[in-house]
């Protein structure tokens, strides 16, 4: 301070720290994040993060769509993961209408989920790596990540609005063929993450851009609500998978990687062994996989099959009942809170319902929101360079961050 | 109808999750248990909807009974998930909540005996609600998603400004349920702001 009040006296100007955009146009900025950070050289003392570019209402307009179509919606919130997104939605309108699926349902609904998650980390990972430089090694898991865009493909016709599940059961079969492809996937995929790994773990480079930046311990990142990656690098073995177990979660096999320092490398680890444990589930779940129907026998939730819509006069009723406005399934009044386990962290769905085929109130819990929250804590007092490096270790998604 | 009488395999929850389950359920009656021994008049109602207990309350006890929970060593919901407001205006709601226009819903979780619970507020339009920004740091921003889309104020908040809105979108808040879907021609303005501007005009 001292020398910058002579030399103030000296000269007559006053040295003073500047302010920097970073972002929203910024391409290690993840789509639309915008912050404004104070730098005194190459060093941030202060910043602020401002969002909402990308804000869509979809909160609004889910009160004005029924339940079943409100899975679109919630596919478009996370671009990387959709099924997830689809998935969780319909979770949580089950919770809301009482209503059971099939076995069939359930281990299906986990393998699109798990290889969702694969792809998704694998995105997650890759764009980290490439905000930092590595540009090659994304590359290497980008094949894996195709095939699994096939297998969704072959499910439901879309590689990323996929809007495959609905109440009570999915829009249609997953067939023989595809579950083979996502057995082999699963199968080879831990080889494929070993050569990735080779290339980046003991990387000098790598390692003293990520480790000790972006540090959090486990009081701050509770504090600050991190949930998934984030927060089991931070030492917190909390998985929504196991402590509130969804669908049949808790019959099949897998662990849960922690980390110890919380910081960008223990990220990027718990994420490359995330992946291994969801080849393993989706491995168990191709495996017990029996045929049978895919959805729930109750009625009201589904489309009647076409062929009994010609000549039965209750299947052509339930039909207009279920596409006419106004004439949906109506659930019972009352409030849900579901949660879910995306791959960026707790996903939860909180629904208010009046007792009317659309929502009262839809209000989204996204891992995102509360990652980025934490920005400033995480950014304060480092160099710009390493607001890259934590930026892309956050997997931020700004779909569901701006909602 | 026969095309779905064939045997259908519902998925029974697993022996471990369904003891999990139980073992939720008996924290929550147990934290139930603790409030009403401690707040009981302050309690209006209880409502319970697929074994998840929500607790609804005036916005004057919500620190200390948030405290309570995260504190007590038998509950230790120390886990924030989600703050949610609600406009209930056109919401038939029970008697026991008065005149009320908002709802603040705390989601809590307890990661040492997983286990659920929830706690409303209700207020008047107008109505402060206490911020507890001071007791999780994730209150922030859901604070201020609260403030932005519904008008709810939060007593205490240390920077209670817009989140998703930009700035000049002024004195509206789209989330409320006398606020159209198709907006109040609020982007019309900004853009004949906006063509003002560039022509010179004030």
């Amino acid at each position: 301070m001292a020398t910058e009040e002579k030399i103030a006296e000296d000269t007559g100007h006053r040295i003073e720290n500047m302010w920097l955009n970073f972002g929203p146009q910024h391409p290690s900025a993840h789509g639309t994040l915008h912050l404004i950070i104070e730098v005194d050289g190459e060093r941030i003392v202060s910043s602020i993060p401002h969002i909402g570019y990308l804000h869509c209402g979809f909160e609004k307009l889910g009160e004005h769509r029924s339940y079943n179509q409100f899975t679109a919606i919630a596919d478009r919130m996370n671009y990387l993961s959709p099924m997830c997104n689809d998935i969780g939605w319909s979770l949580a309108s089950e919770k809301l209408f009482d209503v059971e699926i099939t076995e069939r349902c359930a281990l299906i609904r986990m393998i699109v989920m798990e290889l969702s998650r694969i792809a998704d980390h694998m995105f997650a990972t890759g764009m980290q790596a490439v905000d930092i430089g590595a540009f090659t090694w994304f590359l290497y898991g980008w094949r894996h990540r195709e095939e699994i865009y096939d297998i969704l493909e072959r499910c439901c016709g879309q590689r990323l609005t996929t809007s495959y599940s609905r109440i009570g059961g999915l829009m249609r079969d997953m067939d023989d063929t595809a579950v083979e492809m996502a057995l082999d996937t699963a199968r080879r995929l831990p080889k494929t993450l070993d050569d990735m790994e080779g290339l980046l773990k003991r990387n000098r480079i790598w390692i003293d851009r990520t480790c000790d930046v972006g540090s959090f311990t486990t009081e701050q990142a509770l504090n600050w609500g991190y949930t998934g990656p984030c927060l089991r690098a931070a030492g917190v073995p909390y998985d929504v998978r196991k402590d509130e177990p969804y669908l049949l979660y808790n019959e099949v096999d897998f662990d849960i990687p922690i980390g110890e320092h919380g910081d960008v490398f223990d990220r990027w680890n718990v994420r490359m062994e995330e992946m291994r444990q969801s080849a393993r589930i989706v491995q168990q779940c191709c495996e017990k996989l029996e045929p049978g129907p895919i959805n729930t026998p109750d009625n009201r939730f589904h489309l009647p099959p076409r062929e009994r819509l010609y000549d039965n006069i209750e299947s052509m009723i339930m039909h207009f009942k279920q596409v006419m406005f106004g004439h949906g399934t109506r659930p019972p009044k009352g409030e849900v809170y579901c949660r879910t386990e995306a791959p960026n962290g707790e996903l939860g769905f909180y629904i208010v319902s009046d007792g009317t085929d659309n929502p009262y109130r839809v209000h989204v819990r996204s891992p995102s929101l509360m990652q980025f929250s934490a920005i400033p804590e995480q950014i304060n007092g480092r160099m710009i360079s390493d607001v890259v490096a934590i930026m892309g270790s956050l997997n931020i998604i700004a779909g569901e961050l701006d909602r | 109808m026969d095309d779905v009488s064939r045997g259908v395999n519902y998925y029974k929850l697993s022996a471990a999750t369904r003891e999990q389950r139980e073992g939720d359920i008996a924290i929550q009656k147990r934290a139930l248990e603790l409030l009403r021994e401690r707040f009981g008049e302050a309690i209006l109602t209880v409502q319970t909807v697929r074994d998840d207990i929500t607790v609804t309350i005036r916005p004057d006890t919500l620190k200390e009974m948030l405290a309570l929970l995260r504190d007590s060593d038998e509950l230790k919901y120390n886990f924030l998930s989600s703050i949610t407001g609600i406009d209930y205006m056109r919401y038939d709601i029970p008697e026991e909540w008065g005149e009320i226009r908002f709802g603040v819903v705390y989601n809590l979780f307890s990661l040492e005996k997983h286990a659920n619970f929830a706690v409303r507020v209700v207020i008047p339009e107008g109505e402060p609600v206490p911020s507890i920004y001071d007791m999780w740091r994730t209150a922030d921003w859901q604070e201020r998603e609260a403030y932005d889309l519904l008008g709810i104020e939060f007593a205490g908040h240390p920077d209670l400004r817009q989140l998703f809105l930009y700035d000049d979108f002024e004195g509206e808040h789209p989330q409320r349920k006398d606020y159209p879907l198709k907006g109040k021609g609020e982007r019309d303005r900004s853009w004949l702001k906006i063509q003002k501007a560039a022509r010179g005009e004030s």
